[in-house]
This record gives structure tokens, sequence and C-alpha cells, in this order.
């Protein structure tokens, strides 16, 4: 007997990329058909499971460590002691990025000069058009938000292994 | 037939912003902007900067960060590469990302209009801008909001001025 869906499966790195990758196929899909404003839910999505997998893998888990709600909540609560101004909320795709950013810093091995910087700016720019919310909305997208956020995740998908 | 004159050059306006940046990290003045924020993360030894200003309107996100590094390379060239996170935001857009949770808000209710009006200037003057939801003054830290207070009341005395918080969504963590 199945556990009901949404108990499958564990929250661990390696799941966050696929889902990722899924959510990203998904968002593409909806975009060829003109389905812009879920599309760009997808496109969100996708970026903000790829900004959190490389936060964790930053933070020193393993690839199928589970990741607790606790563990995500300790995440987003050292904010201040890794330099960022505001503590990043669940769905703050910046916030996030700048927690992956600056968790890299205390690797041994940090990222290229100007990568992490790219990181966050690009996450900021989506984050200043995308929230979680979206999917309450009707309302159409224009074609310029459109494009930023489909290049935006089209960056991160192709970037996304060397942010790991 | 309309007037159309020539735009500034984007290679200009960027040595504009450059040069007006670098005179602010230079000799920082107590108010207006732009506001920047230097975070040291001691450990690493390195350097989180968030520049809120206005006139990064017409630029996108990276090359305002661009700006910022070249300015900081320029004015304090031992930071080079130091620089983990370098973001340029206008003030909506630092609100809208959480950075500024402290508003200061007028009770203007009942207020007749010339101290209305007295009001809204004065919160200009502190900084304020005209946003979707009225006149918004907003700062990042209590003690800023609390300075801007003080100078508020001396601007306009009376009961007319509040200082709010605004609260992160409850996280469903």
């Amino acid at each position: 007997m199945f556990l009901p869906l949404h108990q499958r499966g564990f929250d661990t790195i390696e799941e966050f990329r696929a889902a990722a990758m899924g959510r990203y196929e998904d968002a593409r899909r909806l975009h060829r058909r003109s389905r812009d404003l879920g599309a760009i839910y997808l496109f969100g999505y996708a970026v903000e499971m790829l900004v959190k997998a490389a936060y964790f893998h930053n933070a020193g888990f393993l690839r199928a460590r589970t990741i607790s709600k606790a563990d995500r909540k300790a995440a987003a609560q050292i904010w201040s002691t890794l330099g960022l101004l505001a503590e990043p909320g669940q769905h703050d795709i910046a916030g996030w990025a700048s927690l992956a950013v600056a968790a890299r810093v205390t690797c041994a091995i940090e990222y290229p000069l100007g990568f992490g910087n790219e990181i966050v700016t690009r996450a900021s720019s989506l984050y200043l058009i995308w929230r979680e919310t979206l999917r309450y909305r009707a309302t159409q997208p224009l074609g310029r938000e459109v494009r930023e956020i489909r290049s935006i995740a089209d960056w991160f998908m192709l970037n996304g292994d060397r942010m790991f | 037939m309309p007037l159309i004159r020539n735009g500034t050059t984007k290679a200009s306006q960027t040595l504009a912003l450059q040069q007006e940046l670098a005179s602010e990290l230079r000799d920082p003045r107590s108010a207006g902007e732009p506001t920047v924020y230097e975070n040291r993360i001691a450990q690493t030894d390195r350097f989180h900067v968030v520049v809120i200003w206005d006139k990064w309107a017409s630029l996108p996100l990276q090359a305002r960060s661009r700006v910022i590094l070249d300015t900081y390379e320029d004015v304090f060239p031992e930071k080079t590469g130091k620089i983990t996170i370098a973001m340029g935001l206008r003030k909506p857009e630092a609100v809208s990302m959480g950075f500024l949770p402290y508003a200061i808000v007028p009770v203007i209710q009942g207020a007749e209009e010339p101290i209305r009006q007295k009001i809204l200037d004065a919160m200009r003057g502190e900084g304020a801008w005209d946003g979707g939801h009225g006149t918004e003054l907003r700062f990042r830290t209590i003690d800023e909001a609390e300075q801007s207070f003080a100078r508020l009341q001396v601007a306009v005395p009376g009961p007319f001025w509040t200082i709010a918080q605004e609260l992160a969504t409850i996280p469903e963590l």
C-alpha cells in the first residue's frame, strides 16, 4: 500500500535538485503553451529549490541527508552571523541565495570570484518579480517579466552544477 | 513635432553614479541617499554591501552591482576581492526584500491641510517617497527610525508620529 503522495520521498539535497529540474521542465512546457503565469510560478520554484539545496550543500550537509523543518529554521536564523541584512522568509529566494553564497565562504573551496555575487543578483532580480502568492492570482504577466524570469531560471539550470 | 534630445548614454550614467557613490563613501553624510550598508563578516574578513538609492532606477541589478564593486575598488582598494555580495536596490525594492522593516507612519487623520502638508514635507525631507501605499518613510533599524522620529518631532511637534515595525510572515518551516 502506498503512503499518501505528500508523504512520499525525502527532503534532501539530491531530491531538491531533482525537483528543481522537474519543475523547470514543467515551467518550460507551460511557457511554450503561453501559460505564462503558471510558467513563472514554477520557474521561481525551480530556482528556489536550487538555491536552498546549494545552501545546505555549502553548510556541509551530505547529499542524501534528510533536511528537517528544524534544519530549515536553523538555517534562516543564522542570517546575521553570515552578514545578511534580513532574515530570509520561507520562500525568499534572494535571501536563501545570499545564505548559500555566504555559507560557501566558510568552505574549503570557495566560488570563483564574482560567481557568488552573480547568484545573489540574479536571484534578487527574480525575487523582485516572483512571490509564492502568485498561485492565488489570475493576473497576466508582462512579456518582459516572463522573459526575465525565464532567462534567470535558464541561467540557474545552466550553472546549477557550479553551485555545488 | 516633438522635441527629442539625445539621452544620456548608459556609460556616462554609470560613471556619474560611480562618482556620486565614491564621494559618499569618502565623505558619508548623516542623511540622504545613497545609503550604504556594509557588513563585515569577522570570521572570514569578507563584506556584504547593500546600497539603497533611487538613482539605480535605470540600471538592472547586475549593472548596479558592477557599479558598487568598481567604486569600492577605486575607494577602498584593500577590500578588492573581499566583497562577497554587492547589491543595489531602490527603496521600494529594499522594502519588498524585507531590508527596511521600520516605518514612521504619520497620524494625519483630522489634521488640517497646512499641517498635513508640513507633515508630508518633513517626511520627504527625511527621505520618504511616494509609493503604492502613499508616502512611505522606512528604516533598517529601530535606532535609525528613532533618530528620524526625533527630528520629525522638532520639525512638526505634536501627536503626529508613530514608529511601526513590519513583521515578517509567520514561517511554516
